[in-house]
């Protein structure tokens, strides 16, 4: 898998975070061939399409050479069991922007894949060409109440729900627990406050230690927490405004602007890399991090106790946390019975009986209540508990160059160079023109 | 006279037109195919796409705008601006420093020669992305940097080299460290041609400047430098036309930031290009550099050959 | 970029080490620089022009300058390989040492244990042989036809050819590439190959060459009945090696040493080149400098093996590139 690929060739915030839990994510998860589930709406009950299914995964090399494409195999060969007649070829493409650019040629040319997963910001972009074929006949009331709501409206568009809402990733903050106890400062609880997060981040800073680094760098969010903490979006309810300069804004980038100047983060954090600020956690040099469920089996892998608290909370007076979710869409075909097969496909992906069937199946918490990811790996329960307070970054067709213009500005107010406002106001004459189109 | 006839007779000087230039033709067919189609077809494209916006669902297109819209983008100045920066400091460092090295080379005896020759050659069969890595690790800076730790042996720094962007002496000290991995790197390729060029200045030159009394300086400021300013023009166009195309420094080093900070022509025209798909701007952003590059070209051309007629 | 050696990035910079039509004064050319015989002709014109020894005082002057600039451009190649043998936590330990300190293989062991070093290699190999092949061949048939033949339009190619040296590689980037996806080709060494199968600078080279040569061999070849190719490749070629060694030595290198094109074309972890993959590795998620050093050090040490070997071919070819006719 082109993991790597995604930070060089970054398009949208959502890709290198779902990227990041499949990748980084599990150990190979046996594949655990198919045992019905005895209350599981088996597949087979509502099917009966004999045939073939093309699966297109992102990144996927064949003969299970991945952990990741080790999960789709088995994932297929379960699937099949308990559908005969169906025949599901898998092909990989390249996670990066050509691999992309394929894709999105052979969907606008309609002899793409039947399925394909992809994150949640790449397709209000299909649902302006009109290539997607939306879930909602085939959603049923049971999925409806098993979906987190907030999770459903991350992949709506224009009031339909364009694909099967697989996982989130959501930004949390992991702690070292050593550089805690060493300093003799007790960890906090899930409720901090930014107040908190601010005393302990000056508190950690030693020779040696800074007390918080985060990833400001594109196609990512995760400083983009300490603003959607106090309140402040990138855009209005309706994506017709750019709104991250309000006074939530200013007063969330100030944060980070205070914890450079005070020296609590790292003296390159502007261009630093995402890995950086990994391995500067595992190393002991930064007491607080950013990052998502991705990083939990490197930190383990490395045998560093780590805690994972939500963002701390700031002027929205509750926990709020960014996030991107990995989806599975179905494009529009001429065969209804294969597309009505592809959706009942998308639905077992996405379901708590395809993680039964395969084992650490999910690298990131479940968009279903019925999915406990916890239950497998615990250190994933405070990313679950986030869930309900996840914001997704807007749904609009231009997203990527939007983060393009997000993140050098906010660099340039953290390094000084800007103020907060004057910073984020520059990010709104960029962004501003695009929104209008 | 008969159809077919003058058909055999058309025929006929065919396969006589053939058979005398036709080798030559074939000989040269597969790279001017090559030219065509991977060169000048491009070429033309490219201006095409230039007045147009790209889409999946067809292009449309869009007059001037391309254009227009670069020049109000404060992102596309700065990175013109950067790249000028950049080019002008690189190149005047490169062509100095290639001329002095070969002077002092030449006069070395052969095995010398030889070794410095190849030691100051060395750089230029390595990839840059090579040398820019252990250029960022160099600069980086944290205290193990070790530029930064080179400075705090004087009480001075941390400098944060690539990750600050703050204005200094005309830019900013971003761009001022990749000016400075790049000014470190030997121009080997000048130091090559100005030795060669220094072979053919005749000896008896110098000789006289000696008699009349001519210092080491005297004799590099009135002889050398005046008989090497062919090849001076020479050096100095490739050298620019290298430098407003940098790209691998950037993309390793600093990944155009921090904020726009090291953003140069090349480096946008890719991240336009190929992360965000916007083929029309691009290849504006393309063309702009094109026409500065043929005017600086130029421009260099006139200045250094009004004094090239000795 | 190390802008400073164009003639080794990539294969449309070599090109920029041949003259632009328009830069130089038109000069006579040197024909007899690259005849076999005369390949070391500057050292001895040089040293026997040279025949008064320099003052002692004045060489030890010129070393007293050229020994530390050469130490200060060796330098990063120096660090290079000492972050490639210093253990991860070594590399971070203040004040750095200039030595390696606990020097170690690891690093080498994990790069090609996490990455697929040896594919890239591979990858590396076949563009860069396939590309020499190709300038080899069609440079050399293009140079000969320049050279040899008369054919109507002839210069008009030529100038062609030779004007495509002013147009920046850049410009032609977006268009190569929707060309190269349109034929299939995208994600493919293929693509990498295609785009870079010929170039000015060999032409030029090589046209340079063979007008130097006497041409009675390949009359005489012509009267025993040799056809157009075989005396091309039969005599021509042969009597061609000191040419045609410089301008694939320059190819290979300049097309193993490419970084946007592939960096463009490419994206399949597996099929990309060693700078491409090696500038990959500070962005994989897990970063460590000595990793990074290590590949630096496996992109960069074939090709100053291969210059070691080839010096005299590179500096003359620099060199003949520059003094066009």
């Amino acid at each position: 898998m082109s993991r790597g690929r995604s930070a060089i060739t970054p398009m949208i915030v959502t890709l290198a975070l779902v990227l990041a839990a499949c990748t980084t994510g599990q150990t190979p998860g046996g594949s655990a061939p198919a045992g019905q589930t005895p209350g599981g709406s088996g597949p087979a009950a509502s099917g009966g399409y004999q045939g073939t299914i093309d699966w297109w995964q992102l990144g996927y090399a064949p003969g299970g050479e991945t952990a990741a494409a080790k999960l789709v195999d088995a994932a297929v060969a379960a699937y099949e069991a308990k559908n005969p007649g169906v025949d599901i070829v898998v092909t990989g493409i390249p996670f990066d922007d050509q691999g992309l650019a394929r894709l999105d040629t052979a969907l606008a040319a309609g002899n793409g894949p039947d399925i394909f997963r992809i994150a949640s910001d790449r397709l209000p972009g299909y649902g302006a060409q009109g290539v997607l074929s939306p879930i909602d006949a085939y959603l049923t009331e049971e999925d409806k109440a098993d979906i987190l709501p907030n999770l459903l409206e991350g992949v709506e568009y224009e009031g339909r729900h364009l694909a099967w809402p697989q996982w989130v990733p959501p930004i949390g903050f992991y702690l070292n627990n050593a550089i805690f106890e060493d300093a003799g400062v007790a960890i906090p609880d899930a409720d901090w406050t930014v107040e908190d997060f601010q005393q302990l981040a000056q508190d950690l800073t030693t020779d040696g230690v800074y007390g918080f680094a985060t990833y400001m760098g594109p196609a990512s969010v995760n400083e983009l927490t300490l603003l959607y903490n106090q309140g402040a979006t990138v855009l209005n309810e309706d994506n017709t405004e750019y709104t991250l300069n309000s006074p939530e804004g200013v007063k969330g980038l100030q944060v980070l602007v205070d914890l450079f100047e005070a020296g609590a983060m790292p003296p390159d954090i502007t261009t630093i890399a995402l890995a950086d600020v990994e391995q500067g956690f595992i190393d002991g040099r930064f007491a607080m991090m950013t990052g998502g469920s991705g990083s939990i089996t490197n930190l383990k892998g490395n045998e560093i106790e780590f805690t994972v608290l939500p963002p701390p909370i700031g002027d929205a007076g509750e926990t709020v946390t960014v996030g991107g979710m990995g989806t599975y869409a179905v494009p529009q075909k001429d065969d209804p019975a294969r597309m009505a097969a592809a959706h009942r496909l998308g639905r077992y992906l996405t379901s708590a009986e395809v993680a039964e069937d395969v084992e650490g199946w999910y690298l990131a918490p479940g968009t279903r209540k019925s999915i406990k990811v916890s239950e497998t790996t615990p250190e994933m329960a405070p990313f679950e508990e986030m869930l309900a307070s996840v914001r997704f970054m807007p749904l609009i067709e231009d997203w990527a160059e939007v983060d393009s213009f997000i993140h050098p500005e906010i660099q340039l107010a953290v390094s000084g160079e800007k103020s907060a406002q004057e910073a984020l106001d520059a990010i709104g004459e960029q962004v501003t023109p695009l929104l209008g189109e | 006279m008969t159809a077919s006839a003058s058909v055999a007779r058309g025929a006929g000087r065919v396969r006589r037109f053939w058979s005398r230039y036709g080798a030559g033709y074939l000989f040269v067919a597969p790279s001017l195919l090559f030219f065509l189609v991977f060169i000048f077809f491009p070429l033309g494209w490219s201006f095409v796409l230039s007045f147009q916006e790209f889409g999946f669902r067809g292009s449309t297109w869009v007059g001037l705008d391309n254009y227009l819209g670069l020049l109000r983008d404060p992102i596309f100045r700065q990175a013109a601006l950067n790249t000028v920066i950049y080019s002008v400091f690189t190149v005047a460092v490169w062509v100095l420093v290639a001329m002095v090295l070969a002077t002092l080379i030449h006069p070395l005896p052969p095995r010398l020669r030889t070794f410095f020759r190849a030691a100051y050659y060395l750089p230029a069969v390595t990839s840059a992305v090579f040398i820019a890595l252990v250029w960022k690790w160099i600069l980086n800076a944290n205290p193990w940097g070790l530029a930064n730790h080179v400075l705090s042996l004087f009480g001075a720094g941390p400098v944060g080299f690539i990750s600050d962007p703050s204005s200094f002496a005309g830019a900013n000290v971003a761009l001022w460290s990749v000016i400075l991995s790049s000014v470190l790197t030997i121009p080997a390729v000048g130091v090559v041609l100005y030795s060669a060029a220094l072979a053919g200045i005749p000896q008896e030159l110098y000789e006289a400047a000696e008699t009349e009394g001519a210092g080491a300086l005297a004799k590099f400021r009135h002889i050398t430098v005046p008989l090497l300013k062919p090849i001076t023009l020479y050096v100095a166009i490739i050298y620019t036309i290298a430098a407003f195309e940098v790209f691998e420094r950037v993309y390793v080093m600093t990944g155009g930031g921090p904020g726009y900070a090291t953003n140069t022509i090349v480096y946008l025209i890719w991240r336009t290009g190929f992360r965000f798909g916007d083929y029309g701007v691009a290849s504006a952003q393309a063309f702009l550099l094109f026409a500065v590059i043929a005017t600086v070209s130029v421009l260099q051309f006139r200045a250094l050959r009004s004094e090239v007629e000795y | 970029m190390a802008r400073g050696r164009p003639a080794a990035m990539d294969p449309a910079a070599v090109d920029r080490t041949a003259v632009d039509p328009t830069a130089v004064e038109p000069r006579p050319a040197p024909p007899v620089s690259l005849i076999p015989e005369a390949v070391a002709a500057p050292t001895v014109a040089v040293g026997a022009l040279a025949g008064r020894r320099q003052p002692r005082r004045d060489r030890l002057a010129s070393l007293a300058v050229l020994v530390p600039v050469a130490i200060v451009g060796l330098f990063p190649f120096y660090w290079m390989v000492t972050q490639a043998l210093t253990p991860g936590a070594a590399a971070i330990r203040v004040p750095p040492s200039l030595v390696p300190v606990d020097a170690t293989l690891d690093n080498l062991a994990g790069l090609f244990a996490q990455a697929p070093v040896l594919l890239w290699a591979f990858n590396s190999l076949v563009v860069a042989t396939a590309i020499m092949v190709g300038h080899v061949i069609f440079d050399s048939m293009a140079g000969y036809a320049f050279a040899r033949k008369r054919f109507p339009g002839k210069a008009l190619f030529f100038t062609l050819i030779v004007s495509s040296l002013m147009i920046p590689v850049h410009v032609t980037l977006v268009p190569r590439f929707i060309l190269i996806t349109n034929l299939g080709l995208d994600d493919n060494l293929l693509g990498v190959i295609a785009p870079s199968i010929a170039d000015v600078f060999g032409i030029f080279l090589m046209r340079q060459f063979m007008q130097s040569l006497p041409s009675e061999l390949e009359e005489a070849a012509r009267v025993d009945g040799a056809n157009e190719w075989q005396v091309f490749w039969r005599i021509v070629m042969p009597l061609s090696r000191p040419a045609v060694a410089t301008v694939g030595i320059f190819s290979f290198v300049g097309a193993w040493n490419a970084f946007l094109w592939p960096l463009i074309v490419l994206s399949e972890r597996n099929l990309l080149t060693l700078p491409v993959g090696v500038a990959l590795l500070q962005q994989e998620f897990r970063s460590d400098i000595g990793l990074q050093m290590a590949g630096a050090v496996v992109g960069a040490v074939p090709m100053i093996l291969l210059f070691l070997l080839f010096q005299r071919h590179f500096l003359e070819g620099v060199r003949v590139g520059a003094l066009k006719g």
